[in-house]
């Protein structure tokens, strides 16, 4: 079969987004959830073998009123250990007195207060994946205490982080929010929760009070655990827990429930200061449980036991009379209902055991085989049993033993559901993602190996995909890989993505990694056969590797090396601004090289010969390398020929010099990653309310540098449509409140501006349609090769638009340096220095990235902008929300690539392989990082920040793929019709 | 080209990098509690002080480029005036590229112009000292195939081994190691001492070991 190289490497890219998709399905464990989300189950019954209990509803609440004291930040030895003893003595006092029941909740990563909420409230795990996934929703969707308690008329107050508030929007009849946003404020946020104190303790119209304070986690991160202001805080919070528990008391009398008071963290403190990671000082937080119904215990004092945080919803939920949440994968606190009766302690125990199992049957194909459930079962028929002998009327010692013998089953049997359940989150699905790994390596071999070819002057090849699909070898590999695959998925013992799929999927996928195998082998014997003798050729004429053809390849490979490293992740746009800046200079050097020595380069030329051995030495050094994507280009010699004079010659010299400016300038508009991301830069003094006058002006005046730098290649029609959306966009910016409007000066009312915007989607429309008409004009009719250019420079416009109306109004200057650095790089650098297409496309990539950061983008999924998702839409729509944040996140790369696209096919009409050689290194320059990432990860995946860096690295380089595919596809297409028409 | 030119260069080169090493112990001698690293910048004044002094009087001594005709006195100054023009310019040179590079414009301006200096120091005052104030002679000299004797062999190989350690100097200041040398400028420093130092210590081999294929072309 032949292909062109850009058909081919976009269906490369095509089927190694397949392999990236199955490895991360295998890679990001689907949190256990229940299926059955709208109904509401009853709850279960008491069994009962034979009769018929008479307790079929929900036990009554053990206790009439809750209040949650949460501090953020709390760590278990703050409470626990020394600090505790000296900084919280009344909390020390009823710990060792015995009024409490106090535990070690353990936290899982990531140690961050929105999960951990949603951990206690939910009784849930939450995986990682569930984060990108509600991503657009602040609202808690899922089964919580909070809905519980709602829906049970009970009336919630809350007071503290208002985090709480965008989780359960409508749940609170009374609340105040502060915003943890101003780290250094320590005092504040706390007040602001305690001066409400007074009057809600007075007032009997509450039944569930939540208080969560932020200043201990505040002094954690700007001063650490050890700093003296962390003492006085938590006398501070002792107080307060003292006040609220003496409250609590009085108004306790004989007849009513007793009240419930729980004091606990959402997440611990590493010895710095910040959380996140999984240390066990992260994780480790104390839970306290104050009531006056706990029976007092005998003076000697334990340590607190190690329970999961997750525990707490579902002993609140039994607590409170409500059903336990159904995502819960918490066990109840013993502890807490032992001092209800045999009766009523075996019915929460089943409850619980109930409620777990179901969520164990949804989850976990062959849940029978699971220990936890059979104990369960078990169980269960004891307790019916024991049920029928109490209905009797048998009241005996012995049916207390028996009581007794049942509950610890059922604890046992509680035990281990939980934990079942909770590995189930926790693991990887090897197989899956071994699958994945290799279709990807697959590809990227294939890709790497036919880079030779793919480069050639004709960019066409032969695949030879009919032999391979007919050897001996093929059938042999996909008989042994089905019998792998057959053998691998009847003896897993859990759920596994890859067994679950149809195996009609599955034969398709092995067909695809032994037809892969063959191809690759046969391109191997092709390559050892025939190429052995012009190797040397090719050494020959590519000895004219230049500076900058090695800093490509060298900035490449650091750049793979350096995603191994979890800081280099957090802090990748370090690596781009410098390789980009490293390249800017590189290309000044050529550049002055060009000019001053133009006279003498001939001259010099013919003392070639004296370095010939080292140069030799030097290729070999380089063959051994075989990922270099630009083989054997013929990179020609800028000639002295033509010169520009004067004034050009000036402007080629400062070219790269105001392109080294722009990129600093650009740098500091945001600050991201992680290090210094709370340097102050451009970004935030912009978008501060102070200073909207300058960010007005500033905004109008990108959009203005906009409309210069688009227009000089559109056609009349799109000029007109790209004022006047550039306008619009303007007046958008304005209705929001982010600029003013010299003719309105009372803006009072803030409306979304959804007219504004769509006015302008209207211009986009148009402005693509007009690209798209022009394009399938000069397909069909094939008349003339400029008016495919200006379709594409159109497309190009058309995106510049939309990405200017969905970037905040403080980024457009990114879109204006974006534009001017690639009008002059198209008219200084790339055109004088006659640059082949490789260069060009790899220069575009790095420049794509590096702009991916000058967004404000980083590696960590707290960067994306969400809002984009709402421009010009009323409300939450899934899919074009979906579509907008992701051309907003990836505005840099794209535009960047679509220009690359429009400059080949305006520049390099009469090569039709520029097109199909630049499509081919933009999918190898960008499959190289993913492959390498892909293996990384499945090396590092017991790794410490494996939830918190890496596995966002990846979901960024798996969409990114995802973009790649697109655009190769694009570019394809682009590249048939150049093809067709001779 | 003669085998006691690569001699001269050797020890020449030799001398060198002995004074660096100096600069790291000798001044804990007179200053109180002086390290590299905590007292980086007197370091950096020391080192590049004890360079330049050592290049100059190696210069003087060994005289590599045969003096020009024209050795008039006003002419001496006049290029001695003309190199400490040209110094200071690549000094702000290296200073502004170091910004361009993500450098605080403002904070640590000290540290960030030592670091020009420094590197100014192993990088333009040898090519001044070897080819002088002479723009023409650089531009040939930092192309390819420009050199015309074992001393501008060297001189591009030590140029190309400072530039390159200070560049690879920065990589290490991400990382989250908290090590004292993470900070802004010491690594990058270190680098480009390093790298200095290894171009010294290479240079005289690899003209060596290249002796053969080393033709020089007479200007």
């Amino acid at each position: 079969m032949r292909l062109g190289s850009g058909a081919f490497a976009a269906s490369c890219v095509v089927i190694e987004l397949l392999g990236v998709a199955v490895f991360l399905r295998g890679f990001f464990p689907v949190s256990v959830r229940s299926a059955s989300r709208a109904r509401l189950l009853p709850p279960a019954p008491e069994p009962a073998a034979g009769t018929s209990s008479n307790w079929t509803q929900l036990p009554p609440p053990l206790f009439r009123k809750v209040v949650i004291m949460l501090v953020d930040g709390l760590r278990g030895d703050f409470v626990f250990g020394s600090k505790g003893v000296e900084f919280m003595p009344y909390t020390t006092y009823l710990i060792e007195k015995g009024f409490t029941h106090s535990f070690i909740a353990e936290a899982k990563p990531p140690t961050v207060t929105l999960p951990r909420i949603k951990a206690l409230m939910t009784g849930s795990i939450p995986g990682f994946i569930d984060a990108v996934r509600n991503f657009n929703s602040p609202v808690l969707l899922e089964d919580n205490l909070i809905g519980q308690a709602k829906t049970a008329g009970k009336r919630i107050i809350f007071y503290g982080d208002d985090t709480w508030i965008k989780l359960f929007p409508k749940h609170f009849v009374e609340y105040d929010g502060t915003t943890s946003f101003f780290v250094s404020d320590f005092r504040e946020v706390d007040d602001n929760i305690t001066r409400h104190l007074d009057n809600v303790l007075k007032r009997e119209d509450w039944d569930m009070l939540i208080l969560h304070y932020l200043g201990l986690d505040h002094i954690g991160h700007v001063t650490g655990p050890h700093s003296p202001l962390v003492g006085p805080k938590l006398k501070e919070m002792d107080y307060i827990l003292k006040k609220i528990h003496i409250s609590l008391l009085s108004k306790e009398r004989e007849a009513s429930l007793p009240h419930l008071l729980v004091l606990c963290g959402d997440h611990g403190m590493s010895e710095t200061g910040g959380h996140g990671a999984s240390s066990v000082e992260e994780v480790s937080t104390p839970l306290v449980l104050i009531s006056s119904a706990f029976q007092r215990k005998s003076g000697n004092f334990q340590p607190p036991k190690h329970v999961q945080q997750t525990d707490l919803a579902a002993t609140l939920a039994v607590g409170l009379g409500l059903p336990i949440p159904k995502n819960s994968v918490g066990s109840l606190l013993f502890p807490v209902v032992e001092g209800a009766t045999m009766r009523e302690q075996l019915r929460f125990l089943h409850l619980n055991s109930v409620q777990l199992s179901r969520l164990l049957q949804e989850n976990v194909p062959m849940f029978e085989k699971d220990p936890g459930y059979q104990q369960f079962k078990e169980s269960e028929k004891l307790h019916g049993n024991w049920i029928k002998l109490y209905l009797e009327g048998n009241n005996s010692e012995v049916l207390l033993n028996l009581g007794r013998k049942v509950l610890k089953q059922y604890l046992n049997a509680l035990k281990t559901l939980s934990m079942s359940l909770s590995k189930q989150v926790a693991q990887y699905d090897m197989y899956s993602m071994m699958v994945g790994t290799v279709i990807v390596l697959e590809v990227l071999i294939l890709l790497l190996l036919s880079t030779p070819k793919a480069l050639c002057q004709k960019a066409e090849f032969e695949i030879p995909l009919s032999t391979s699909l007919l050897s001996l070898l093929f059938f042999l590999m996909l008989l042994i890989l089905s019998a792998v695959h057959v053998i691998i998925c009847t003896s897993a013992e859990r759920s596994c993505y890859f067994c679950s799929i149809s195996w009609l999927m599955a034969v398709g996928v092995m067909m695809l990694i032994s037809a892969l195998l063959c191809v690759i082998l046969s391109f191997l014997t092709n390559t050892f056969e025939n190429v052995r003798p012009p190797a040397k050729n090719q050494a020959a004429s590519s000895s004219s590797w230049s500076g900058l053809d090695l800093l490509i390849l060298f900035g490449t490979l650091g750049h793979v090396l350096s995603l191994g490293a979890s800081s280099f992740i957090e802090e990748e746009h370090q690596t781009w601004y410098f390789l980009i800046n490293t390249l800017c200079l590189a290309l000044g050097h050529e550049m002055c090289r060009n000019h001053f020595l133009g006279k003498d380069f001939d001259h010099n030329l013919t003392m070639e010969g004296d370095f010939q051995k080292d140069t030799e030495k030097i290729l070999q050094y380089k063959n051994d390398h075989v990922d270099v994507p630009e083989y054997n280009k013929t990179h020609k010699l800028p000639s002295s020929l033509e010169l520009p004079e004067g004034y050009e010659k000036w402007l080629g010299l400062a070219s790269p010099w105001l392109i080294l400016i722009c990129c600093r300038l650009l740098r500091s508009l945001n600050q991201t990653g992680v290090q210094w991301a709370h340097r102050p830069d451009f970004g935030h003094w912009l978008t501060s309310s102070d200073h909207k006058a300058a960010l007005s002006v500033l905004a109008f005046l990108s959009l203005v540098m906009i409309f210069i730098l688009v227009q000089r290649r559109c056609s009349p029609v799109s000029k007109v449509a790209m004022a006047l959306g550039l306008l619009g966009i303007y007046c958008y910016r304005a209705a929001f409140g982010n600029v003013f409007l010299p003719w309105q000066r009372d803006n009072k009312d803030i409306s979304k501006g959804i007219i504004e915007a769509r006015f302008v989607y209207v211009f986009v429309l148009g402005i693509l349609f007009t690209g798209t008409k022009d394009l399938l004009k000069s397909q069909v009719i094939s008349t003339d090769v400029s008016i495919k250019s200006r379709g594409l420079w159109e497309i190009y416009s058309g995106l510049v638009l939309l990405a200017a109306l969905l970037l905040r109004p403080h980024n457009l200057p990114i879109l204006v340096f974006s534009l001017l650095i690639q009008a002059v790089m198209a008219k200084c650098i790339w055109k004088p220095l006659k640059h082949d297409a490789a260069q060009i496309t790899i220069m575009h990539y790095w420049f794509g990235q590096a702009f991916f950061y000058f967004q404000g983008n980083s590696n960590n999924l707290a960067t994306l902008d969400v809002s984009a998702g709402f421009v010009g839409l009323d409300h939450y729509v899934e899919l074009p929300a979906m579509f907008l944040t992701a051309f907003a996140t990836y505005i840099g790369p794209i535009l960047w690539a679509v220009h690359l696209l429009s400059f080949l096919s305006s520049e390099n009409t009469s090569r039709n392989s520029a097109m199909g050689h630049a499509c081919f290194c933009y999918a190898v320059i960008c499959s190289i990082p993913v492959s390498a990432y892909i293996i990384l990860v499945t090396s590092l995946r017991y790794h410490l920040f494996i939830w918190s860096v890496f596995s966002p690295k990846l979901l960024y380089e798996g969409m990114h793929l995802l973009l790649t595919a697109t655009i190769c596809v694009f570019f394809t297409a682009m590249d048939q019709t150049n093809l067709i028409k001779p | 080209m003669k085998d006691t030119d690569i001699k001269r260069l050797f020890y020449a080169h030799l001398f060198c990098v002995f004074s660096i090493i100096l600069t790291t112990f000798t001044p804990s001698l007179f200053l109180e509690d002086f390290s590299v690293l905590e007292t980086h910048l007197t370091w950096m004044c020391i080192c590049s002080v004890c360079v330049t002094i050592v290049n100059v009087v190696l210069y003087l001594l060994i005289k590599p480029n045969p003096s020009s005709k024209r050795s008039s006195i006003s002419h001496k100054i006049s290029r001695l005036l003309k190199s400490c023009v040209y110094f200071f310019i690549s000094c702000l040179l290296y200073h502004a590229i170091i910004v361009l590079y993500g450098a605080p414009l403002i904070e640590l301006m000290l540290e960030t112009f030592l670091f020009a200096v420094l590197l100014s120091t192993f990088t333009t005052l040898p090519c001044l000292c070897l080819l002088g104030p002479n723009i023409k002679a650089w531009l040939r000299v930092f192309t390819k195939n420009g050199a015309t004797s074992i001393w501008d062999n060297s001189l591009q190989i030590t140029t190309l081994s400072s530039v390159v350690g200070a560049w690879l100097g920065a990589f290490p200041i991400p990382l989250d190691w908290e090590r004292p040398w993470q900070v802004w400028p010491i690594s990058c420093t270190l680098g480009a001492t390093f790298g200095y130092v290894a171009g010294l210590l290479i240079s005289p081999v690899w003209i060596y070991r290249n002796r053969k294929q080393l033709t020089y072309k007479s200007r």
